[in-house]
């Protein structure tokens, strides 16, 4: 279909104050739309039909809105089967600029300018719908793994549920008992895992392979080829509920552990709980004076960082055990901190009341035999005001956590980028942990219960329900070509135009998600079902290959050489801001909003994720003679905000190389900046552009201008 | 949100009801999340976003919900909108702020500033639109509509009601700090200077009232010395007998924000146990660390201010050495915890509430799905984890019921 | 710091729950009692370092502890707590078990703490003088029983010696206090010395001594500064005051008696009103007095507000037998007036059954003082005066 594009100006809201509306129509009009036209309200009623009128009459194919942010009014400015492109006047510049003063002015001609250039390219998605299996594997039978499948098989998914083990349960099949999980939180409660797998082996949905570990994992959402021993299965999404080992605990030497037979670790003392039989290993005699060390690696930079949350209430339950088998028997609990937090506060307050059993913070100074067959625990910074000593029967080591995750041969993917999920730190998956927790780094591979991080069991259900969800959102979200979060409502996908293609690999080694594998000549194999649409691959690409229908390297190159630039007599600099879209934007609304003012000179372009700024970007607005170049992203690192894992990362590591290369062509480095802002720093922006301006400005116009 | 986010990114039609002017919830309140430090109100974008997106989710403000007849599978929620005064042709183009002559004290704010009568219920308000707190506006003033080039004021608006079908529900009500005041011997309410957790995350949010900045509210000074006083009201029998969860990270969060902001500032941390679960240790680690933040052991039984200066002196037993300690502080952060707000929810009789109001989290046979910090007090990673769940659960119950 | 000098006891745990520290175990360790409380002193300050060495049952460290001493259990600390650990009690019960600790010998200390051997306790002074008085059918004087059964009266009314006669009374009660002060010599010494083992430095010893330490204790100063239940220090002082009274009766008898031969019945008239009639009104008044605070702790102990003290076995058993001592003494003297003025000898013989019931109690009382929750009399003042030697001044001394 022939493209034909329409713009509208909006002179609402201060914009016709700040910019003669009429100039931006006449600057418009060079570009050849079809229509180029102002209007008082274009959100309103009128404009809205009037617009509706034109996409009719004209039969246009796009629409540009010089208006207000592309945050507001979304369903307003929507309309079918074209393709609609906001361009903002509204917060990005008359809200934050001088009004009828010329940088004002040649702002806003630039962004109409550069709005309908955009247009010329930009393509509406055609969704990539296609045949998915609605299966679901889960990885791990353990409290986590059977609640998931379960739910997944109530809301009508098939399930392949692939446990290593002989039997179904995992970790929490060992429990004698589980600590409290209602109000009103006292009492211990039965363990219910015989209950889950009964439901799991009785639910005719649920395919059940015990003895087993996945073989291989090819393919992608959706379309899964997945080996476990001789079957094979096509699967639609995947959740690994892998749970944790205790901590090893002959790594506890420093808490006594190998110095005497009667220091055990919480796993042991849970088996001797199960049979009832609370004994001394060394001589069977009974434990009746039993020490429970807290954090036995658990909270220690030289074992486990972190908490393993659930040891403080699972020592409270054990020295229960313990009473309540032996009223006269003595549990001491040393702690760092009790940690029993929300309304597991309660089973504090009622496994304190029973006499026999002791609780003070303290710290563990040493765990040795006493030479009498008791075992002599001494712990300094007590609450008693000094250093205690105790001679124990028995010695509890509360161990921690640790996730089955970085372990080969879970899941074995036929993955370019490796075999496993990546993980972050301390052995957890790598994932946005807070604001998005179950999606790996891995698209269509969901991570549930304590491999993502330590959690009790009530917990893992919750866990299971989400991550449940997630698997059959994205079977849902693959089969009607969109993207999984947090692009869901995406249905653009890569294009790779191959017959250019020089198999040098950066798509396929930068893509933070694994979405591309190679063949044996390093060409990109396309799986657009793991792609989370971030574009890093577009910006990885040194022959700019690959596109989306609205987002390519040459719209956003077209772009930048739509700003008209003036020549260096003028002395009017003009600087390229590349932004993210997900903060950074935002951020730049939010200026707006407040009215806080910055340099005119910038002309932003907002970019999918700053991993997606591809370097000919930045060739193309030198050579166009932009002055400077100013990236603002997502902070990384190892608090990372960037949604796609690595994307402002990459962008910086990038950018370092194209200073490198400036500074091969006598060009100053510091034209290209790269700043991390966050969505609530808006009111950093003013110093953050200024700055740049100025300091560019210092070095003088681009060389290159006007050739 | 991501109830209502996660059941229709999975192909159910939802009805989002919030009682405020804006989604978004106290999340939008705070300055950032521990442990990474990041604005909570990126993560609120991304779920506008998808929400703009998303034509399968219904959003109602000002809502609530009056009785809810029936059940699973077949549920008659009756809800009841209250005016907003200002409609969805708004622009915020702020004209109408200028000509409002009219204070109010800004709850969003907790009272630290003041907004106009009409006003933005937020920077990141959902939907983007301005509100009127008619209970203020002078009789017959007529401002605002005179100014609004879009006729988007209607003073005169009426509430609405309207009766929903649902196959499920799902309860995510959220928390209600605990009233300080109640804390009468950390003086809330009587010292100025002493403020609560959530107006401190006003304070060092951005977009907060000073700013990104904490300042005492006596004078508007920075304070040289800030103390925290942990389980202001939590584990407390006479108050809150359970513990809120969050206070603990909350503070050490603060805390660190703080020395971003001034990197002179002293600060004190008195607390009973630190709870920072998982890799939150992180956060617990990252304090420990910094030589002018301390961790005192020790709760906090009494705060005295010296009227002139305003100087207020903590009491507290440093448990590690046994001996009293009098502490001096500029500013008090008292860490208040969380009252779940489902009481006015009219739930069917079938859900179980607790003895301190948190919903029993049930088997699904009611067709009420609780999430969140209506369950149990959580951090809000946690309460994505229900959230995400609870929106399988509603579709589990739609599917079991059709 | 010394090391391993915390030697848990779940017994001693068990015995200060019983004791009305049942709720010692809900304490999380956050110290606000110990911030709260009004006479604490700042350094190391009370109840909370006392709280978690009696949950540990670190029996040791309590029974040297003046600490425990140091608190008048105005609960301040109590209605704090956000636990409802109520360190106030507990530091109560941990005295009533630190007594029965001290005691010599140390069965007694436990039989007179522990409800089920009340009525045996009670059956030595029933049995001890029931028997005496049926010695007193002799051929010259007729006393005891016989005079109980036969009631003969004297200036024309009926009196008590004729019933059970001073001799009598001194054959039992002077032995009986002899074996009492003993006790506490012994069970004071005892803790003396267990003080003095834990706290050997005299340090920053304030001046003063005894002296300081009744004169305290008689203005009631550690009461005054309790917040919350300025009823104590009424009630206090209606039984010190009320046994102050009584005792300046009892000596003033005795010197009219010997020194000036004037013996009881204490003559009635105005015009004998230094020699008898201020001594009995004091005796009455401090009788008085002494009900007046018994029904006050009554009240107050059976009330349900937080400030509220816990009551346990000893609690009652001391308000009770103060109780009935003072009732039965009142009781006594008004049924023998009245029986001589109405001649009645059935009346008589009630005067006589009160005034036995009376003489049981007081021999219950002082008997086992040194057991009972009464013994604080004198392990308190120990405990605060070692207390000043070694620097523990409860806050307004040390201010």
């Amino acid at each position: 279909m022939e493209h034909k594009t329409i713009a509208y100006i909006c002179t609402g809201c201060g914009i016709g104050e700040a910019v003669d509306a009429d100039k931006l129509i006449e600057v418009g009009n060079e570009l050849a739309p079809a229509v180029c036209k102002k209007h008082e309200y274009l959100c309103g009623k009128e404009g809205l039909a009037e617009i509706g009128q034109d996409i009719k009459d004209i039969e246009a194919t796009h629409v540009v809105i010089c208006a207000c942010s592309e945050r507001v009014f979304t369903d307003r400015f929507d309309f079918e089967d074209v393709f609609v492109h906001r361009t903002n006047l509204r917060e990005h510049v008359a809200w934050c600029h001088t009004a009828n003063d010329d940088g004002t002015q040649e702002l806003a001609e630039d962004y109409v300018r550069m709005g309908i250039t955009r247009c010329k390219n930009a393509e509406t998605p055609e969704p990539l719908v296609q045949e998915v299996s609605d299966s679901v594997l889960v990885v791990g039978g353990g409290v986590s793994g059977l609640n998931a499948a379960l739910n997944a098989a109530d809301v009508g998914h098939d399930v392949v549920l692939v446990e290593k083990a002989e039997a179904l349960g995992g970790f929490a099949a060992t429990l004698h008992k589980t600590y409290p999980t209602a109000a009103p939180y006292t009492e211990a409660g039965e363990n219910p895992v015989p209950g889950l797998v009964a439901a799991v082996e009785g639910n005719d949905r649920i395919q059940v392979l015990l003895g087993s570990t996945v073989s291989e994992v090819a393919g992608a959402p959706g379309k899964f080829d997945v080996k476990v021993g001789d079957k094979e299965f096509k699967i639609g999404a995947i959740v690994v509920a892998t749970g944790f080992t205790p901590y090893d605990v002959t790594k506890l030497e420093h808490l006594g552990y190998g110095k005497s037979p009667d220091v055990v670790g919480s796993v042991q003392f849970e088996e001797m709980a199960k049979e009832g039989k609370f004994v001394r290993p060394s001589d069977g005699a009974p434990a009746r004076k039993v020490v429970f060390v807290q954090c036995a690696g658990s909270r220690d930079p030289d074992h486990l960082p972190y908490c393993s949350s659930t040891c403080c209430m699972n020592s409270l339950k054990q020295a229960n055990y313990l009473l309540e088998n032996d009223d006269d028997a003595e549990a001491y609990i040393l702690y760092k901190d009790m940690r029993t937090p929300s309304l597991y506060e309660q089973y504090y307050e009622a496994a304190q009341a029973t006499p026999g059993i002791m609780l003070t913070k303290g710290e563990i100074t040493g765990v040795e035999p006493n030479g009498n067959g008791k075992v002599k625990v001494t712990a300094g910074n007590t609450l008693l005001g000094e250093d205690i000593e105790i001679d124990a029967d028995l010695v509890v080591l509360a161990q921690g956590k640790v996730p089955v995750m970085a372990e080969e041969g879970i899941l074995n993917l036929t993955y370019r980028k490796g075999k496993e999920l990546p993980t972050l730190k301390y052995g957890f998956p790598d994932s946005n942990f807070i604001c998005f927790p179950y999606e790996t780094a891995r698209t269509g591979i969901y991570t549930v219960g304590c491999v993502r991080q330590p959690m009790d069991i009530v917990q893992c259900g919750e866990d299971a329900a989400g991550a449940a969800l997630k698997a059959i959102q994205c079977v849902h979200a693959t089969g009607g070509g969109t993207a999984v979060h947090p692009r869901a409502w995406d249905q653009t996908y890569p294009d790779f135009f191959l017959q250019r293609c020089t198999q040098c690999k950066r798509c396929t080694e930068e893509c933070p998600f694994g979405t591309l594998d190679e063949d044996e000549k390093g060409t990109p194999l396309e799986n657009p079902t793991r792609c989370r649409r971030c574009g890093v691959c577009m910006g990885a690409c040194p022959e700019r290959i690959i596109s989306f229908k609205d987002y390519s390297v040459p719209m956003i190159g077209d772009m930048i050489k739509s700003v008209h630039v003036p020549d260096e007599f003028e002395e009017k600099p003009r600087y390229i801001g590349l932004i993210c879209e997900n903060d950074a934007y935002p951020a730049m609304d939010m200026a707006g909003l407040n009215h806080v003012e910055y340099s005119p000179l910038v002309r932003f372009i907002p970019v999918r994720c700053l991993g997606s700024v591809n370097r000919v970007w930045i060739a193309d607005s030198l050579s166009a003679g932009i002055d400077g170049i100013i990236l603002i992203g997502c902070k990384y690192g190892d608090d990372y905000q960037c949604h796609f894992l690595q994307g402002s990362e990459l962008c910086s590591k990038r950018m370092e190389n194209v200073q490198e290369d400036l500074q091969r062509l006598m060009l100053e480095s510091e034209r290209i900046k790269i700043v991390q802002l966050a969505i609530n720093e808006y009111d950093k922006l003013p110093q953050i552009v200024n700055e740049f301006v100025e300091e560019v400005n210092n070095l003088g116009p681009n060389p290159y201008k006007g050739f | 949100m991501t109830v209502a986010l996660e059941a229709a990114e999975t192909g159910a039609q939802v009805h989002l009801l919030e009682q405020g002017l804006s989604l978004g919830g106290r999340i939008a309140q705070l300055a950032r999340y521990f442990p990474k430090m990041c604005p909570p109100s990126c993560g609120l974008e991304i779920n506008y976003r998808r929400l703009r997106k998303n034509p399968n989710v219904m959003v109602h403000t000002l809502t609530k919900v009056t009785a809810i007849n029936g059940g699973p599978g077949a549920f008659e929620v009756a809800i009841e909108t209250a005016p907003r005064f200002v409609n969805g042709d708004c622009t915020c183009c702020g004209d109408c702020i200028d000509a409002c002559g009219v204070e109010r004290e800004n709850a969003f704010n907790y009272g630290l500033d003041k907004s106009s009568a009409i006003f933005l219920p937020h920077p990141m308000a959902y939907p983007m639109t301005y509100a009127v707190d008619n209970a203020i506006c002078p009789s017959g003033c007529q401002k605002c509509v005179d100014v609004c080039k879009v006729n988007a004021i209607n003073l005169k608006e009426e509430g609405t009601t309207d009766t929903l079908k649902a196959d499920a529900i799902a309860v995510a009500t959220g928390w209600t700090p605990y009233d300080a005041t109640k804390l009468d011997q950390l003086g809330f309410g009587k010292y100025e200077n002493v403020i609560t957790n959530v107006m401190m995350e006003r304070m060092l949010a951005e977009d907060g009232p000073t700013s990104g900045k904490a300042v005492k509210p006596s004078d508007g000074e920075a304070p040289k010395r800030i103390a925290y006083v942990q389980c202001a009201g939590s584990r407390d029998r006479k108050h809150l007998p359970y513990c809120s969860a969050v206070c603990c990270g909350a503070s050490m969060k603060e805390a660190i924000v703080m020395r971003e902001v001034d990197e002179a500032v002293e600060q004190t941390i008195f607390y009973i146990d630190r709870r920072v679960m998982g890799r939150n240790e992180d956060v617990l680690a990252k304090v420990e660390a910094d030589e002018k933040t301390l961790l005192q052991r020790g709760k906090v039984a009494k705060i005295v201010e010296d009227a002139t200066t305003k100087v207020l002196t903590l009491s507290a037993e440093d448990t590690d050495t046994g001996n009293r300690v009098e502490a001096e502080a500029d500013l008090v952060v008292l860490a208040t915890g969380m009252v779940p707000n489902n009481g006015d929810l009219p739930l069917p009789e079938s859900c179980q509430v607790d003895d301190n109001g948190f919903l029993v989290a049930g088997g699904l046979e009611s067709g009420v799905v609780p999430a969140g910090c209506a369950v149990r007090p959580a951090p809000m990673a946690a309460c994505m984890q229900d959230a995400t769940g609870a929106a399988l659960k509603t579709l589990v119950i739609a599917a079991k019921a059709s | 710091m010394s090391t391993g000098t915390i030697k848990p006891d779940v017994a001693f745990v068990r015995d200060v729950l019983a004791q009305g520290g049942d709720d010692l175990k809900k304490c999380y360790q956050c110290a606000t009692c110990a911030v709260v409380c009004p006479v604490s002193p700042d350094d190391k300050p009370f109840p909370r370092k006392e709280m978690i060495w009696a949950q540990w049952g670190a029996k040791d460290k309590l029974l040297s502890d003046p600490d425990l001493w140091l608190c008048y259990q105005c609960n301040d600390c109590s209605v704090q707590c956000p636990r409802g650990a109520r360190p106030g009690d507990v530091m109560g019960a941990l005295r009533k078990v630190a007594i029965a600790a001290y005691s010599v010998p140390s069965f007694l200390g436990r039989m007179v703490q522990n409800p089920s051997w009340f009525m045996v306790l009670i059956t030595v002074p029933v049995l001890l003088l029931g028997f005496l008085l049926t010695l007193g059918s002799g051929a010259e004087h007729v006393w005891g029983w016989s005079e109980f059964a036969n009631p003969s009266t004297e200036k024309g009314g009926y009196v008590f010696h004729n019933f059970v006669p001073h001799l009598l009374i001194y054959a039992v009660f002077v032995p009986t206090s002899i074996l009492a002060v003993a006790a506490f010599a012994m069970g004071g010494l005892g803790m003396w010395n267990r003080m003095k083992e834990a706290f050997p430095g005299s340090g920053a010893a304030a001046e003063g001594g005894l002296v300081d330490v009744i004169r305290d204790v008689l203005a009631h100063r550690h009461f005054d500064t309790c917040g919350d239940s300025k009823w104590r220090t009424w009630a206090h002082f209606g039984f010190l005051f009320g046994f102050g009274f009584l005792a300046l009766t009892t000596a003033a008898t005795i010197v009219l008696m010997y020194g000036f031969n004037l013996p009881p019945p204490l003559p009635f008239s105005p015009n004998h009103f230094f020699d008898g009639l201020l001594w009995k009104i004091i005796g009455n008044v401090g009788a008085v007095i002494l009900i007046a605070g018994c029904v006050l702790t009554i009240l107050k102990r059976t009330s349900d507000g937080v400030d509220t003290l816990k009551s346990s076995f000893s609690d009652w058993a001391l308000l009770l037998v103060i109780l009935v001592i003072a009732l039965t003494g009142m009781g006594a003297q008004l049924l023998r007036l009245w029986s001589s003025s109405a001649g009645s000898v059935g009346l008589a013989q009630v005067a006589y059954v009160t005034y036995f019931i009376h003489l049981v109690f007081v021999f219950y009382l002082i008997l086992y003082a040194p057991y009972c929750k009464l013994a604080h009399l004198v392990y308190r003042t120990i405990a605060l005066i070692y207390g000043r030697r070694i620097g523990r001044l409860q806050k307004e001394e040390a201010a």
